[in-house]
C-alpha cells in the first residue's frame, strides 16, 4: 500500500513509533552495528519522528472515527428495526444493499484517494458493521433462527478479507473478534450431545483459540511483511486465552458436572477436529518462533520461555477437555496457579520487550482476579454489608497499588526505549 | 494502493454482496419452487412472546412417537406429512432415515426437550404487537418445504387471517383488559392484613 513507503498515515507512525526499539533489537541481536543504527536514525529527521503529543492527536482521531462508525452502524441497525415492518420486502434489501456499498465506496475515497486514513477506515469498518447488520436483518426477513451460526459466519466470511487488505487495527480487531463469535455461534451444535461440562468445552476451545491467535501474532512479528497484522492478534489472542483461563479457575464451573465426574456423550467431530488442528498450528508456530531466534542467545531464551508457558497452557486445556476428574478441587487449585504464572509471565514479558498493553492487560486480570477470589469465597461466610465495605477497601487499596506498580513499569519501559535511542547503548537496558 | 490490492478489495465487497444475494436466492427458491403446507402450532409460552421481537413456535408435529422420546438430543428425524381434509398437514411418519419416494417431508432434529425443531420455530414480529399472537386461539404457519425437507416460512396464520401487525384478529376484543384488582385476596389460613400495616 502507499502509505507503507511514507511516515506518513498510521502505518508510518506505527513505524516510527517502533524504530527506536526496532533498532535496539536489531543491534542486540547482532544484525547491524552501533554506527549503521545511527546512521538509520539520522536518516528519520525529527520532524518525522511524531512528538508524542501529536501521536496521542492521531490515536484520539482514530478513537474517533471508530466510536462515529459504531455508533452511526448502531443507528443504522436500530432505524432498520424500528421501521421493518413499513418497508416492503425488496426496498429493505435495496436499503441493505446501498448502505454497504456507500460506506465501502466513502471509506475506500476517504482512505486511499483524499489521503483521510483514519476517517476513511472508520467508513470501512461502518460497512462492515452495516454488512453485519444486513445478514442478520436479511435473516429477519426470512424467519431465520437468531442463533443460527451461518449467520455470524457469512458475517466473518465477508469481513475476513479486508483484515488483511485494509491494514486497519479496528478491521483487525472485528476481524478476530468476528472468528471468535462464529466458533462460539457453532459450540452449541458440536456440544449437543454432552450431558454435562459444556462449560468446560467451550472455555477450553477459546483457550486453544486464544492461545493459537496469540502464537500466529507472535511469528506475524518476526516476518516483515505480516508485522502490521501482529499487534492486535497478540493482544486479543492474549485477552482470550488469559479470560478463559480466568473462567476455569472458578470452583463453580467443575461443582456443576455430576458428582464431580463428568457424563458425556459424544462430542461431535468437527470440535475434535477444531481443537486438535489448532494445537498443532499452535506448537508449529511456537517452534517456528523460536528458530528465527536461534542465533541469538538472549531472545531465544525469552522466546523460548514464552513457548513453554503458552505449551503449558494448551495442555492445560487439553487435560481439562480430555481427563475424567472425580473432584473439581484439583482442577481449580492447578488453574489458579497456572492463572498466576500466565500473569507474571505476561507482566515480564511485557516488560522486557518494552509493550505497555501486555503490563496493562495483565495488571488489568490480576485486580479482576484479586477481586472475584475475594467475592467467591467471602460471599458464604460474612455478612453483605461486610462484604462489600471490605471489597470497597480491598478495591481502593488494590487499585492504587496496581497503578503505582503499572506507572513504575510503563515509566521503566519509556526510559529503557529513550536510553535505547542514544548511539552506543541501545540493547544496554534490555 | 496496488492494484492487485484495488481489486481484492472491491472483489471483497462483491463478495459480500453475493453472500448476500445468495442467502436471499436459497430463501427465495425454497419459497417459490417448495411446496406450500399449513402447519399447526402455537406459541411455546404466550409469555414469553413479548420478551423480544419473535415468538417462538412450537410445532404440533414437533412431538415425537413413543418410539423415538429417547433419542439423542441433536439427532435427526425425517418427518413425512400429508395433507388434512382440513387443509392442515400432519405428520404421517417418523424416520432417521432421508425418505425415499415420498412427495412432501420435513427435517428436524432432536431438542433438549425432546422434541422436534426445524430451523422455522421463530416468527419476527414488529416491536409491541406479541399480544396479537398470544390471544389468538388458533395459530398455524404457512411454510414452504424444499426437495430436502428444509423449511422456509411464509406466513403466519392467526384465526385464519394471514398475521398482519396493523389489524388485530377478527375475534379479538379491540377493549384493553380490564385492570387487574389491587387488593389480593388472602391464602386460605393466612392472617387478615391490617390496612394499618399496608
Amino acid at each position: 500500500m502507499v502509505e507503507n513507503s511514507s511516515n506518513t498515515g498510521s502505518d508510518g507512525e506505527r513505524f516510527l513509533e517502533r524504530l527506536p526499539s526496532e533498532l535496539a533489537r536489531w543491534e542486540s541481536a547482532g544484525i547491524i552495528t552501533a554506527e549503521q543504527s545511527q546512521a538509520i536514525r539520522s536518516r528519520y529527521s525529527a520532524t518525522d519522528q511524531a512528538p508524542r503529543a501529536i501521536q496521542a492527536q492521531g490515536r484520539l482521531v482514530t478513537a474517533l472515527a471508530v466510536i462515529g462508525s459504531v455508533l452511526v452502524g448502531l443507528g443504522i441497525i436500530l432505524f432498520f428495526a424500528a421501521n421493518w415492518d413499513g418497508i416492503d420486502r425488496w426496498p429493505k434489501l435495496a436499503i441493505i444493499f446501498g448502505s454497504i456499498l456507500t460506506a465501502h465506496g466513502l471509506g475506500y475515497y476517504l482512505r486511499y484517494h483524499r489521503g483521510y486514513v483514519r476517517v476513511g477506515t472508520g467508513m470501512i469498518l461502518l460497512a462492515c458493521v452495516i454488512y453485519g447488520a444486513g445478514v442478520h436483518l436479511v435473516g429477519q426477513v426470512y424467519h431465520v433462527d437468531v442463533n443460527d451460526p451461518r449467520l455470524m459466519l457469512f458475517w466473518f466470511l465477508g469481513v475476513a478479507p479486508l483484515v488483511y487488505i485494509v491494514k486497519s487495527q479496528p478491521i483487525q480487531f472485528l476481524g478476530l473478534v468476528l472468528l471468535l463469535l462464529t466458533l462460539g455461534f457453532r459450540l452449541p451444535d458440536w456440544i449437543e450431545d454432552v450431558n454435562s461440562g459444556e462449560a468446560l468445552l467451550g472455555a477450553s476451545m477459546f483457550l486453544i483459540l486464544g492461545l493459537l491467535i496469540l502464537s500466529v501474532g507472535r511469528i506475524k512479528e518476526e516476518i516483515k511483511f505480516l508485522r502490521p497484522y501482529s499487534e492486535v492478534f497478540q493482544l486479543v489472542g492474549l485477552i482470550t486465552a488469559l479470560g478463559s483461563i480466568f473462567f476455569l479457575t472458578f470452583k463453580d464451573v467443575f461443582d456443576s458436572l455430576e458428582y464431580g465426574r463428568f457424563t458425556r456423550g459424544d462430542i461431535e467431530l468437527g470440535y475434535q477436529i477444531l481443537i486438535v488442528v489448532a494445537g498443532v498450528l499452535v506448537l508449529g508456530l511456537v517452534t517456528a518462533t523460536a528458530w528465527l531466534h536461534r542465533r541469538n542467545e538472549n531472545s531465544f531464551t525469552l522466546v523460548g520461555i514464552e513457548g513453554v508457558a503458552i505449551v503449558i497452557a494448551l495442555a492445560a486445556a487439553y487435560v481439562v477437555i480430555s481427563v475424567d476428574s472425580e473432584t473439581g478441587v484439583l482442577y481449580t487449585a492447578v488453574l489458579n496457579g497456572l492463572l498466576a504464572f500466565a500473569l507474571l509471565g505476561v507482566l515480564v514479558s511485557g516488560y522486557l520487550r518494552g509493550r505497555e498493553a501486555w503490563v496493562n492487560i495483565g495488571l488489568a486480570f490480576i485486580g479482576i482476579d484479586i477481586t472475584a477470589r475475594y467475592f467467591e469465597y467471602s460471599w458464604d461466610l460474612f455478612d453483605r454489608s461486610l462484604i462489600f465495605v471490605a471489597a470497597g477497601v480491598i478495591l481502593l487499596v488494590g487499585g492504587y497499588l496496581v497503578e503505582r506498580a503499572r506507572q513504575k513499569m510503563v515509566e521503566r519501559i519509556r526510559s529503557a526505549a529513550l536510553i535505547s535511542e542514544r548511539p552506543g547503548q541501545a540493547g544496554r537496558s534490555r | 494502493m496496488s492494484l492487485p490490492l484495488k481489486i481484492a478489495f472491491w472483489a471483497t465487497v462483491a463478495g459480500q454482496i453475493i453472500l448476500l444475494l445468495a442467502f436471499i436466492a436459497f430463501k427465495e427458491d425454497t419459497l417459490r419452487s417448495g411446496t406450500s403446507v399449513l402447519l399447526e402450532t402455537a406459541p411455546v409460552d404466550p409469555r414469553s412472546i413479548l420478551q423480544g421481537d419473535f415468538a417462538i413456535l412450537d410445532y404440533k408435529i414437533a412431538e415425537l412417537p413413543n418410539w423415538a422420546k429417547d433419542s439423542d438430543r441433536g439427532e435427526p428425524f425425517y418427518v413425512q406429512l400429508y395433507e388434512h381434509p382440513n387443509g392442515v398437514w400432519v405428520a404421517d411418519a417418523y424416520t432417521r432415515e432421508e425418505p425415499r419416494g415420498v412427495r412432501v417431508y420435513i427435517k428436524g432434529t432432536v431438542n433438549d426437550r425432546q422434541r422436534l425443531e426445524f430451523g422455522i420455530d421463530t416468527f419476527f414480529i414488529p416491536e409491541g404487537k406479541g399480544f396479537i399472537i398470544g390471544q389468538a386461539t388458533d395459530v398455524k404457519v404457512r411454510v414452504s418445504i424444499g426437495s430436502s425437507g428444509k423449511a422456509v416460512i411464509d406466513d403466519l396464520i392467526l384465526d385464519g387471517t394471514p398475521f398482519d401487525p396493523t389489524v388485530p384478529p377478527k375475534n379479538i376484543s379491540q377493549k384493553p383488559p380490564p385492570p387487574r384488582p389491587e387488593i389480593e385476596t388472602p391464602e386460605p389460613g393466612s392472617p387478615p392484613v391490617s390496612p394499618a400495616r399496608k
